[in-house]
């Protein structure tokens, strides 16, 4: 059964994320494509919502545009990247070879796709028992997983964000002390 | 969830993926490089997401948390080294970053 509804919001969302997409390659202004990085993000939080995950979507919203573009934005500011500073698009060989080789890619997996209409509908459940469907989008499942199934995984990453934090503020102090 | 909805996803998440590499490949600035890289993160994590829901699972959603965690710090690094080389040259161009070879 071909819900419609979905399939038109679909295409919607999608024209909204790869227009954005689409500007923040080619923009030259710095600031602006990262703002439509920004409308590419929310369009992605759309397709969360439309199939049905709105925690992801919310965290896409909060996390990513809120949160990574923002600091995008605030580094281009802080160091005063101007259009300026940006170099044209490159031309002839240096556009096209880039040009073919995505668009054969979009094509090869385009064409692949097909292939997807005779996936069986349920295959097997990796863990745990089923997740009622009206439950999937909230946080209550995902907040059972993490802390029984994906727990290790979940303290590894608090332990990566931790290095990460830490790395940032060594890499960007005046006189490092790691150097002598 | 319908077959044509996951075929609908996937096909996005595919020109998506084309469009940051192409971002990648065509930006002569490392800032701008790296949001072609936010671009290939999204588009990895639209389909674990389709995925995960197509089949009722939350294996994919789970990866889809960890993508963004990990997203969030691939960034701050990559933000923390931009910020030191503009320091250090002036400029974040890809001639001037060809300096670190040895």
């Amino acid at each position: 059964m071909v819900s419609w509804v979905e399939i038109l919001a679909l295409g919607g969302l999608g024209i909204l994320v790869l227009i954005g997409a689409a500007l923040a390659g080619a923009l030259r202004d710095p600031v602006y494509a990262v703002l439509s990085l920004v409308l590419t993000m929310i369009g992605v939080a759309g397709v969360y919502f439309l199939l049905g995950a709105e925690y992801m979507g919310i965290i896409q919203v909060i996390v990513y545009a809120g949160a990574i573009l923002v600091t995008f934005l605030f580094v281009v500011m802080l160091i005063s990247l101007t259009k300026s500073d940006i170099s044209p698009l490159p031309r002839g060989l240096a556009l096209w070879g880039p040009l073919g080789i995505s668009l054969g890619w979009t094509i090869f997996l385009l064409y692949g796709l097909q292939g997807v209409k005779d996936l069986p509908l349920r295959t097997q459940v990796l863990h745990q028992e089923d997740v009622p469907h009206f439950l999937y989008g909230t946080i209550q499942p995902i907040g059972k997983a993490l802390f029984t199934a994906y727990v290790l995984p979940f303290e590894l990453l608090s332990f990566t964000l931790l290095v990460g934090i830490v790395g940032a503020i060594l890499l960007v102090q005046k006189k490092p002390r790691y150097v002598r | 969830m319908s077959v044509e909805v996951l075929y609908g996803v996937l096909s996005l998440s595919a020109c998506l993926f084309a469009l940051g590499l192409l971002t990648l490949m065509l930006r002569r600035n490392f800032l701008l490089a790296l949001l072609g890289l936010e671009m290939l993160i999204n588009a990895g994590n639209l389909n674990f997401l389709a995925f995960a829901r197509y089949h009722n699972d939350l294996t994919g959603a789970m990866f889809v948390l960890f993508g963004i965690c990990l997203a969030a710090v691939e960034a701050v690094i990559g933000l923390a080294l931009a910020v030191r080389f503009f320091r250090a040259h002036e400029s974040l161009g890809f001639h001037a970053i060809a300096s670190l070879r040895w």
